[in-house]
């Protein structure tokens, strides 16, 4: 559908003479198990159809920006975890990325590849609850069971790397918390065998369902043309075909180094962006096993004594090291004055952040950029002139979470 | 005597409030008011590895009226509160709330103008679940508090806090609460910096003026806010997100 059509639709109907129907409005959310969160929606319907849909969010406002300019850039990590909460580890990566930029600095190269694959197990994870609660939705309820089954090994995964299930707040300015141990590239080795053959799990329940394909194909299009306007990024925009991969436009990270395919869809519709996550997932085990093999020697943090903390040793015995300890622990990390927009990969698309520092370890102004905000304000676009039944189908394959969207 | 030890192996004598609270606290039907990040750990508990079905609470009702306790998961901002009141209101009586999450709790991390600090501002709670958040397995204890709660003589709605004795010991917690006191007293927490007069400078005739005001940019008059340290150990720390 391309937009003047819809502009089209948002006019009066004409109407047979005599013969006059009337809208009515359906409120969908705040509080409604298929908008995966507290979005609401206003629906004016023409019996079932959707005449317009208008999303209203701000429900899960909790001023993070503006929490970001009072804390320090070690003390905004853990709220990025709880921007998209299905990826926490992605979002630590990428704000850190981000302040790395403004501050001038490199995480060594173990970092960068202990961040890999962190972040790749994320978006797996992150592609297993879209589609779990997104099949959940439509009726496959299933789905929902083994994809959470799954997620609970990511988990594990997550806990025994990061010391937590889920907000895991694991990156460091200059690195990452702890190295990863000879245990832990184990356990992630065994994930890797394990795997495969559950993603081929989904796909037999999924993708030659008859009930799946009569929900999803031909439905929700967004052609390469209108995603594009849309500003759609992430799985969205690549299921209508557009290869745009932050990963493989703009490398950052180790991902340059790394040989894996970017799945694009070629009709744009739900179908496809449910095939492109699960083709996302394969690649993502593809890119976490390359980084485990070729994990750099070396160490996990950067070695600037006014960056990263002194050993406990060190901090008991040398005199620099304890002034060093006591200034990055009381006022952080200092970044030099400028403004950086820093953007990577996120499961959901384009996270970006944009930062303005003032010489100080606090971000003078901080703005983020986040992908579900902008999917969001394109859903009206794919469900209008669609059956009722079709919002819930579109709203999980557009994949948003909220907390990224209201911020 | 046949009569008899027939009666005693066939029928279960009982009080009939107590059957009624038997068949009540195992058959708990949760309202999941799922708002953001501990809803996935909601959802964790009712899939596969945590099984919430195996407390008799597996059916999990998302339309207010067919549920007896509110499991509420996430921030409370204040856009969202009237809802979660109103959805509470929507519930038959008797009814249960669970607040999951330290944002419920107090207001966690989030001590922003948009949040709400503390589910119990805005609905009464019968337990609270800290944590950031919180394991399943905390959610399930929290479930087996309620099916005690309900098969006690207590009525429900006592806000009664149920912390950990570690987590109430915490200073973490006290700070916290001395917060939400400050807030909920209407006492505005500020901080000595935040108070200084806007910077000036020497104009002609020897006058102070505010060294925005000729820039077009209007100043706001020196604020008056008073620094009260006394009763407030780390208040030059709290005004972090004024």
């Amino acid at each position: 559908m391309s937009t003047t059509d819809v502009k089209t639709l948002l006019e009066p109907r004409p109407t047979e003479p005599g013969l006059r129907t009337k809208t009515f409005t359906l409120n969908m959310g705040p509080q409604h198990p298929s908008t995966h969160g507290v979005l609401r929606l206003l629906l004016e319907l023409d019996g079932e159809e959707v005449v317009r849909c208008e999303p209203h969010v701000g429900y899960l406002h909790r001023a993070m920006e503006k929490l970001a300019e009072h804390k320090t850039f070690h003390q905004f990590v853990p709220y990025t975890d709880r921007l998209d909460y299905l990826s926490p580890f992605h979002n630590n990566t990428t704000f850190m990325l981000a302040v790395e930029k403004l501050c001038g600095i490199q995480a060594p190269r173990r970092a960068q590849y202990i961040r890999t694959v962190g972040c790749e197990l994320a978006r797996i994870s992150s592609h297993l609850l879209g589609i779990g609660t997104w099949a959940l939705d439509v009726g496959a309820m299933t789905v929902f069971f083994l994809t959470f089954r799954e997620r609970e090994v990511i988990y594990n995964l997550f806990e025994q790397l990061t010391g937590a299930r889920m907000m895991t707040s694991f990156t460091r300015v200059g690195g990452v918390a702890a190295d990863l141990t000879p245990e832990m590239d184990d356990a992630i080795r065994k994930f890797l065998a394990y795997m495969p053959d559950k993603i081929d799990d989904y796909e037999d329940l999924l993708t030659h369902n008859r009930i799946w394909l009569g929900r999803t194909r031909g439905i929700g299009v967004f052609t390469a043309e209108d995603a594009v306007n849309l500003s759609l990024t992430g799985p969205n925009l690549r299921a209508s075909g557009v290869n745009w991969d932050l990963r493989k436009q703009t490398p950052y990270m180790a991902y340059e180094e790394f040989d894996f395919d970017v799945p694009l869809g070629t009709n744009g519709d739900i179908y496809d962006r449910y095939l492109v996550r699960i083709e996302e997932m394969r690649q993502s085990l593809r890119i976490i096993r390359q980084a485990l093999d070729g994990m750099p020697e070396g160490h996990h943090q950067i070695d600037d004594p006014k960056i990263t903390l002194p050993s406990k040793d060190k901090t008991y015995g040398s005199m620099e090291e304890l002034i060093h300890h006591f200034k990055i622990v009381c006022e952080g990390v200092a970044a030099p004055p400028g403004e950086v927009y820093f953007a990577a990969e996120n499961p959901k698309g384009e996270l970006g952040f944009y930062i303005v520092g003032d010489g100080t370890s606090h971000a003078y102004r901080l703005h983020i950029r986040s992908p579900s905000f902008i999917s969001i304000g394109a859903l009206p676009y794919i469900v209008q002139g669609r059956l009722i039944a079709d919002v819930v189908a579109a709203l999980g394959s557009v994949d948003i979470v909220l907390g990224e969207c209201d911020r | 005597m046949g009569l008899e030890k027939e009666v005693l192996s066939r029928i279960l004598t009982t009080r009939l409030d107590f059957a009624l609270k038997w068949a009540r606290k195992n058959s708990v039907w949760p309202m999941p008011m799922g708002i953001s990040c501990c809803a996935i750990e909601m959802m964790a508990v009712a899939a596969s590895r945590f099984d919430i079905a195996r407390f008799g609470s597996e059916v999990l009702r998302f339309s207010p009226r067919q549920a007896d306790m509110m499991l509420t998961a996430g921030t409370l901002v204040h856009k969202m509160a009237p809802v979660v009141k109103k959805i509470y209101e929507q519930m038959p009586e008797p009814k249960w709330v669970v607040a999951m999450g330290t944002c419920l709790c107090t207001g966690g991390m989030f001590h922003s103008y948009s949040t709400v600090q503390g589910l119990d501002e805005v609905i009464p709670v019968d337990v609270y679940i800290p944590g950031c958040p919180p394991r399943p397995e905390n959610v399930l204890s929290a479930l087996q508090q309620i099916q005690d709660l309900i098969g006690s003589d207590e009525p429900p709605h006592k806000s009664r806090v149920r912390h950990d004795a570690e987590w109430r010991l915490s200073n973490l917690f006290y700070d916290k609460l001395a917060r939400v006191h400050a807030l909920r007293e209407g006492r505005v927490v500020k901080s000595a910096g935040r108070d200084l007069d806007p910077p000036r400078r020497l104009v002609e005739g020897g006058r102070l003026e505010p060294v925005a005001a000729p820039m077009g940019i209007p100043v706001a008059s020196v604020r008056g806010g008073s620094v009260d340290l006394a009763s407030n150990r780390y208040s030059h720390r709290w005004d972090d997100n004024a």
